[in-house]
């Protein structure tokens, strides 16, 4: 099971539920959304797919399916991945 | 050896200069006044000319060194001391200087988290500020030739303080083509329009996150350390936490005033 | 009662590198590209031999260099 967490130094600022994060050693700036934000606020320790996908089930129990969820969250982190936000550790 | 005091935003900026030509100019494009010495200057300056040679390109070069910033272009040479708030500036000419100043003053004011130099004009209307800013090409300039006969703040840099209870525009001395009438004026920023050439006037309110990061290339900034770069984002946060920005679309006619207010 | 949120899947909406505006405008009709020498009292800035002040020495510094 991969290990994520994030990488490098950052500015985060939450505004009406979404989130700019900016990363001053890339020299980037990503705005996440609300869903987002929060993994990412997870993800100053290290995470799992599947601790994230506890989380967000826990914090969204009307949704039903952990499955779609834990779908959601493994596309997420590739993304935040290629961004340079979060690395993995092994 | 000249001494000649100005006043940008609201800080009071000693300069100290051997040529009489750039005290000339400095007082052609400057509010300024032989001051009275004993107002304490949050800002000296000593102007030294005579340096590199005529402008070649927008290449700045900023180098960090005990406790100093340098900014090197082929045309100027700016050595600022931000703790004891004191700069030498070199230059090759009076366009050298001008830009210079200008490269400084952006850096002083974000160093002292004061506020930012916003690339965009800036027009009165009944007692409020409103700001054109977007891509060159998209209108500043034309926003603010269609703005007469409102006063207008600037052409090209608007001059913003950030506080937590609102934003205030002052006169900015760094224009473009109109000169500043020396407007001792401070004015409420009441909106921002990000500008796109349209055949309707249409504007639409832009979500916080989407208006930091227009706002946020047109911020004039020579970053040389990433804790600038942090309080660059924290004014501009509270700047769109406290004024809705628009996506603006306007036909080159000054009925697009009809759409702001 | 206090509403849940609804779960809508993480996304990166968007990701740009950080990018200031560096670049001045000249002053249209007061232009310096060509200077003429009028409007200075015809003084177009002699440059006399430089004493002033020079960039620090690169070969020794330690400093951090961003941008350029």
């Amino acid at each position: 099971m991969s290990q994520y967490i994030q990488k490098g130094k950052y500015e985060a600022t939450e505004l009406e539920g979404e989130w700019i994060i900016l990363n001053t050693e890339q020299y980037t700036v990503t705005r996440l959304n609300d869903v987002g934000g929060l993994c990412w606020s997870l993800l100053t320790e290290v995470q799992t797919s599947e601790s994230l996908t506890r989380s967000l089930a826990k914090k969204y129990s009307s949704v039903k399916n952990d499955e779609q969820i834990k779908k959601d969250v493994e596309e997420f982190l590739i993304n935040l991945v290629q961004c340079g936000l979060v690395q993995r550790v092994d | 050896m000249q001494e000649v005091h100005t006043k940008i935003g609201d800080h009071f900026i000693q300069i100290i200069c051997e040529s009489i030509s750039l005290i000339k100019m400095f007082e052609k494009n400057f509010y300024s006044f032989i001051g009275d010495e004993n107002q304490q200057s949050d800002l000296a300056i000593k102007i030294e000319n005579g340096y590199g040679v005529s402008f070649k390109d927008y290449e700045v070069e900023i180098i960090k060194q005990n406790n100093l910033i340098y900014f090197l272009r082929a045309d100027y040479l700016i050595k600022f001391d931000p703790e004891n708030k004191y700069a030498t500036i070199s230059v090759h000419d009076e366009l050298a200087l001008k830009h210079a100043l200008m490269n400084l003053y952006s850096t002083f004011i974000v160093n002292q988290n004061w506020g930012l130099l916003i690339h965009s004009s800036c027009a009165i209307e009944k007692g409020k500020a409103h700001i054109f800013a977007g891509q060159s090409g998209a209108g500043k300039s034309t926003a603010a030739k269609l703005s007469y006969p409102r006063n207008l703040l600037s052409d090209e840099a608007t001059l913003v303080k950030i506080t937590t209870k609102g934003v205030i525009v002052y006169d900015s001395p760094f224009r473009s083509e109109m000169e500043s009438e020396s407007l001792e004026e401070q004015v409420e920023l009441a909106s921002v329009q990000i500008l796109h050439q349209a055949q309707q006037n249409t504007k639409n309110q832009l979500a916080k996150s989407e208006a930091l990061l227009h706002l946020m290339d047109k911020v004039f900034f020579w970053p040389h350390c990433q804790e600038e770069t942090k309080k660059i984002m924290r004014l501009l946060t509270k700047l769109v936490k406290t004024v809705p920005v628009y996506e603006f679309h306007f036909k080159k006619d000054n009925t697009f005033w009809e759409l702001i207010s | 009662m206090i509403l849940e949120k609804v779960y809508s899947r993480p996304i990166v909406l968007s990701h740009q590198p950080i990018q200031f505006e560096t670049a001045q405008s000249w002053n249209k009709g007061h232009g310096n590209l060509d200077h003429p020498g009028k409007g200075n009292g015809g003084i177009n800035y002699p440059n006399p031999p430089y004493t002033g002040p020079r960039p620090p020495d690169k070969k020794k510094k330690k400093g951090i260099i961003l941008g350029g």
